[in-house]
């Protein structure tokens, strides 16, 4: 406890908060950024079954995962001040048990950690 | 001079603190270049196969309390040849800890910078060597410029990568920084880090790969005068003590902080410090040893400098500052640094 009051008096002497900055010549820079967990289950509204194959975007980042076999997502995203804009898009058409609505959804941030339900209605053709 | 002052105690500090910051991971030793200038002994088909993700988890379950800033940082060996790489990020943040890899950039495209990303990826180091024609003679292929251009470009776009480019300096391309630099802030790159070659690996034979004197004067003044730009922060590498570009090419002093808050797991299950430290300094092994407890109770060789008051560091007026150098400079019989920066600048 003391040191790190100590590493903390000497650091501010010093003048720069970067001697905090922790770098090896053929390292990354370290990482403290912040960032968001999305994970989510998507099933048809009508028959409740999982839905595999369905794009989930966040529509202001090039950022995008699949739905697994059973429905399932996850993918962390940087932390927004504002709500995180998404998408659920039926990319592969009838191929995975029929044609889905596409679907938009700004998710409130709460945690850091965000659990989503989406039930995907069926297109009438 | 005050400031030079409370910088040592600040390092003592941190010594005696020895706390696990950032820990390498030596996934693999397999790579899909051949670089005139590696260190290392990696191939396309490394001797050694990749190591186990679960002997790696079970290695970092043994860190009690990490450091809020703790870091992974998965290298190689070319770490995007791993394709369970996403897999072992998501296990890493599981244990709420942060990754990041050091890429040559062939294998970085769209999707797998999206999926990256969607593991949790937040640091990311791209190596560029120069303008086209220089590196691709350094990375000894022909498409690696434009590859490593377009991982940059991915990189650049996004809002979350706490991303860097780095840049061998060596004879070829040190008359062509100026370029670089307006190339990659072209790009969208907001830092960049230079390091020069040491002679061992393959670069030992090659003489173009190191820097004369006055070239290494040229470059402590380019980066010094870079750092006055706003649009890139430009800094020299960790590697070494600059004497009276100290304060001046990077954001504080020159630390090695090899075994202090640095350490890694190398390819054979080795427990070390940085990966380009040679061998003989190696505290333990996976296989055999608790990692933390080998954290906790060894790395004495790092913490204890002492020993590298030897040869021209003996009657070294800058040893108090220096240290004698990066630790990964000091190879065989240890007898001294083979590269002392300071010497250069005189
Ligand atoms: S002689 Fe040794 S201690 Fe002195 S500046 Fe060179 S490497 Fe550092
Ligand atoms: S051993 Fe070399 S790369 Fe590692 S921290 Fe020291 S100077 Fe940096």
């Amino acid at each position: 406890m003391k040191r790190k009051w100590k590493r903390a008096l000497f650091g501010s002497l010093i003048f720069s908060s970067a001697a905090f900055v922790f770098q090896a010549c053929y390292g990354a820079p370290g990482d403290f950024g912040y960032d968001v967990f999305i994970e989510g289950h998507v099933i048809s509204k009508s028959s409740k079954k999982p839905i595999r194959g369905i794009k989930v975007s966040i529509t202001d980042e090039d950022q995008y995962a699949f739905t697994d076999v059973d429905g399932r997502f996850s993918f962390y995203t940087y932390e927004r001040k504002i709500n995180i804009p998404m998408i659920f898009q039926d990319v592969d058409s009838v191929e995975n048990s029929g044609l889905f609505e596409t679907q938009q959804l700004d998710v409130e941030l709460d945690s850091n950690k965000i659990s989503l339900n989406i039930e995907m209605g069926e297109e009438n053709r | 001079m005050l400031k030079q002052f409370f910088f040592r105690k600040f390092k003592e500090n941190e010594t005696q603190l020895h706390e696990l910051n950032y820990l390498f991971w030596e996934c693999t030793a397999k790579c899909n270049l051949n670089c005139l200038h590696c260190g290392s002994d990696c191939t396309k088909d490394s001797l050694h196969g990749d190591m186990p993700l679960a002997d790696f988890l079970e290695a970092i379950d043994t860190i009690e309390n990490p450091a809020p800033n703790f870091t992974v940082v998965i290298t190689g060996g070319e770490p995007l040849l791993r394709k369970d790489l996403e897999i072992c990020g998501r296990e890493i943040r599981k244990r709420n800890m942060r990754w990041g890899i050091v890429t040559n950039g062939l294998l970085y495209d769209k999707a797998r910078h999206v999926s990256l990303l969607n593991a949790g990826l937040g640091a990311l180091t791209i190596s560029l060597d120069g303008l086209s024609e220089t590196h691709n003679w350094l990375r000894n292929s022909k498409k690696s410029f434009e590859r490593a251009t377009q991982a940059i470009t991915l990189a650049a776009s996004s809002h979350r990568l706490n991303f860097d480019v780095v840049t061998c300096v060596n004879q070829r391309n040190i008359t062509e920084l100026s370029k670089i630099r307006e190339f990659i802030i072209e790009k969208g790159v907001k830092a960049w880090r230079l390091f020069t070659i040491f002679p061992i690996g393959r670069a030992a034979g090659n003489t173009e790969m190191f820097l004369t004197d006055i070239q290494f004067q040229t470059l402590m003044e380019f980066i010094y005068e870079s750092r006055k730009h706003a649009e890139i922060d430009v800094k020299f590498s960790c590697e070494g003590y600059v004497g009276k570009y100290e304060w001046k090419v990077r954001d504080s002093g020159f630390f090695c902080r090899a075994g202090i808050n640095i350490g890694s797991i190398l390819i054979d299950g080795s427990i070390a410090a940085c990966p380009n430290i040679d061998r003989s300094l190696t505290q333990g092994n996976i296989c055999s040893n608790s990692f933390w407890d080998v954290w906790n109770t060894k790395y004495e060789v790092f913490r204890k400098r002492g020993w590298t008051k030897t040869g021209k560091c003996q009657t070294c007026k800058e040893y108090k500052n220096c240290l004698g150098n990066g630790l990964h400079f000091w190879h065989g019989n240890r007898s001294e640094p083979i590269v002392c920066h300071n010497e250069k600048l005189l």
